[in-house]
């Protein structure tokens, strides 16, 4: 069985009701010669509330800039992001910071979020005293949140240095949660853990979703944790969303060639020795923006169209759903999982 | 030299037993056999003693390790009692390693063409201008596009499966015996880990080189492997054929790790079996099971010294309740 041909279980389907929007955002860095990063080249993207949005593509394509963004740690260089129906990028000052308390973020290495000087009540305790909690208020949060997380007993009063990683992440994930978000961004949350402690990182993070109603973005390279924990799921690829829709449709009936090339390139440890497609060289350089589709320098359906023509993000069945709905950037959608099914896959040379 | 046993064995090793500094063994009793062209796979968690095998097989361990086995042959070359001398003959040229991190493996300030030909020069394997046209070969073999342009190129103005690549360039330089690959896609992308996985394959295909992968991903090493072995605590629990061990596991720790990975067949946002506690320093001076203390179907008996017994023909299991228990339950379809 491969990723692909599976009935996926039915997952209840987001409502429309959007906890944040982001429209047409871009993030351009500077780089050296003169020359421009495009990390993000035009983000269009719905997160609904209460559910996972899975966000998937490979190192640098603008992963981890779109959770920068998504957190308003950096301004974009254009576009617009709405939050809760408001202009999240006019927020200054007092307003930003109150804001800050509604989306936090889970970093692969916990000991991006844990000073290894301070004790863990205290790294616990810190985004509550920014947020302008009073300290014994604080205080009583952070324990809270250390309990929901199943953390040791004793914890508050320890060193980071004195926990496993899984426990440490546990901890980072008490951090996140101590404010009480409603947004958390989770990027590789369980890329750094061994597989039997990523069960358990993924195991606590369904349960705080279910128990606080928290909204994920949840950041990976890895498609079958995306698969485990996502209602929808976005693929990007070179700072552009090329695919976006129900997991259930996406990760079983990819339309976009990049994702059929992705899901086929996954080893599934159930399927043995299988049929892939082998995607030749790596991802051009976000310095130079595609005229055409991002993908057209290494995808084996691309035309002269698809070179020279931008495909729009649009949606593919309207009629099945109105809201959410499976959207593909691509001309020739669903033509790279129907050569995949016949075993007309690009020579693996 | 040492001894020389006649072999055609890539790796063989008996017995292997690895400690650093006086203390409990990280890795004991372990034997190995890799044929030519052969590709075995090490899977385990984080301390299970993997990499400290890879590190021992090519003589690299540092001097606190002691290392006792009654057997380590790479190649025709019987490595057990073998100084450093011996090795600098043997690494590089019988046996080389490819290592997680290229970087790691590549001088940063030397242009990759001159790397790849420092191979041969340091074995006498070629003379200067044969070893760099050898170079270019090698890049063409590794599937480098424009192998003159990129030889003359440093590490730094490669992207990160080009760096590995090179390096397999490198480790295949002098045409080894063996190819001791510890992690090598882990730092890669998906798309580029087929590739390199792919090249592997082809690799041991056209040299006839063996391959001891060492990884933590049962999907690179169901998808790459001809045989596999699981460690658990320093002690191999179970080795066969990668469907047969991850599809129908014999050992309750392979059967909870296959189950703890979400992967197709798992229900999606349902609960993911755990494997309760972690390793103890204790476990690895058990005289009985060393996961006894984690395992969901351990009884008295399981205090006693175990074999890795044959549960199928070549695929061996070390439980004594493995032809007693079925733990289809645990890995079977939870949707």
């Amino acid at each position: 069985m491969t990723l692909t041909d599976l009935d996926i279980t039915p997952r209840p389907r987001p409502v429309d009701d959007p906890l944040m929007v982001l429209n047409g955002v871009r993030q351009e860095f500077p780089a050296a010669g003169g020359r421009t990063v495009h990390a993000l080249d035009g983000v269009t993207l719905e997160v609904q509330r209460g559910e996972t949005l899975g966000i998937v593509g490979e190192s640098g394509c603008g992963k981890s800039t779109l959770a920068r963004a998504a957190l308003l740690l950096r301004k974009p260089t254009a576009g617009e992001i709405r939050f809760d129906g408001k202009d999240a990028l006019a927020m200054r000052g007092g307003r930003l910071r109150a804001h800050r308390r509604r989306a936090q973020m889970v970093f692969q290495d916990p000991n991006d979020s844990l000073d290894p000087r301070y004790k863990v009540l205290r790294s616990v305790m810190e985004p509550l005293l920014a947020a302008g909690v009073p300290r014994g208020e604080a205080r009583a949060k952070a324990l809270e949140a250390l309990e929901a997380v199943g953390a040791p007993d004793g914890a508050a009063g320890r060193f980071p240095h004195e926990f496993s990683g899984g426990q440490r992440q546990r901890i980072a994930i008490a951090r996140a949660i101590a404010t009480e978000p409603e947004l958390v961004v989770l990027d590789e949350p369980t890329s750094a853990l061994d597989v039997s402690i990523q069960a358990q990182i993924l195991n606590l993070l369904l349960e705080l979703q279910e128990s606080k109603q928290l909204t994920y973005m949840f950041i990976s390279h890895n498609l079958a944790v995306i698969r485990h924990l996502s209602h929808r799921v976005a693929v990007m690829y070179l700072g552009r969303i090329v695919e976006v829709g129900p997991a259930s449709q996406v990760l079983a009936d990819p339309l976009h060639p990049y994702t059929a090339a992705l899901l086929s390139a996954v080893p599934d440890p159930d399927a043995g020795k299988r049929e892939r497609i082998i995607l030749q060289g790596d991802p051009p350089s976000p310095t130079q923006r595609a005229a055409g589709c991002a993908f057209a320098s290494r995808c084996w359906l691309a035309t002269e169209q698809c070179r020279t023509e931008a495909p729009p993000l649009v949606r593919t069945d309207v009629a099945a759903n109105p809201t959410g709905g499976h959207l593909v950037a691509c001309h020739r959608p669903g033509e790279g999982q129907e050569a995949l099914r016949l075993g007309l896959t690009p020579a693996s040379s | 030299m040492t001894a020389t046993i006649a072999t055609t064995d890539a790796l063989a090793v008996e017995d292997l037993t690895i400690s650093y500094g006086g203390g409990t063994p990280v890795v004991s009793g372990v034997d190995l056999r890799v044929g030519p062209g052969e590709i075995l796979g090490v899977i385990g968690e984080s301390g299970c003693g993997k990499s400290s095998i890879g590190f021992a097989v090519l003589g690299l361990l540092p001097a606190s390790a002691r290392v006792d086995a009654d057997r380590l042959d790479v190649g025709e070359h019987g490595m057990l009692d073998a100084d450093e001398s011996d090795w600098n003959q043997v690494r590089g040229r019988v046996a080389s390693m490819v290592f997680q991190e290229p970087m790691s493996a590549l001088n940063p300030c030397m242009r990759v063409g001159a790397q790849i030909a420092e191979v041969l020069l340091v074995h006498g394997l070629a003379d200067k201008k044969a070893a760099h046209a050898r170079a270019l070969d090698l890049l063409r073999l590794v599937q480098v596009p424009e192998p003159e342009l990129r030889a003359k190129q440093f590490p730094h103005q490669m992207s990160g499966g080009m760096r590995q690549r090179i390096v397999i360039a490198m480790a295949m330089a002098a045409n080894p015996q063996l190819l001791v690959a510890d992690e090598p896609t882990t730092a890669l992308d998906v798309t580029v880990q087929a590739q390199i996985l792919d090249l592997l394959d082809r690799m041991r295909r056209e040299t006839g080189a063996g391959v001891l992968l060492i990884s933590h991903d049962l999907g690179v090493i169901a998808q790459t492997c001809d045989r596999v072995v699981v460690m658990y605590a320093g002690e191999i629990v179970e080795e066969g054929v990668p469907t047969e061990v991850l599809a129908n596991p014999s050992h309750p720790y392979t059967a909870a790790l296959v189950a703890s990975i979400p992967t197709t067949t798992t229900a999606a946002r349902e609960d993911l079996p755990m494997i309760p506690g972690g390793v103890r320093d204790a476990d690895r001076e058990t005289s009985g099971c060393r996961f006894a203390a984690r395992c969901a179907f351990a009884v008295e008996t399981c205090s006693s010294p175990q074999a890795l017994v044959e549960v199928e023909p070549s695929h061996t299991a070390r439980c004594w309740r493995s032809t007693e228990l079925d733990l289809t339950a645990l890995t079977e379809v939870t949707a």
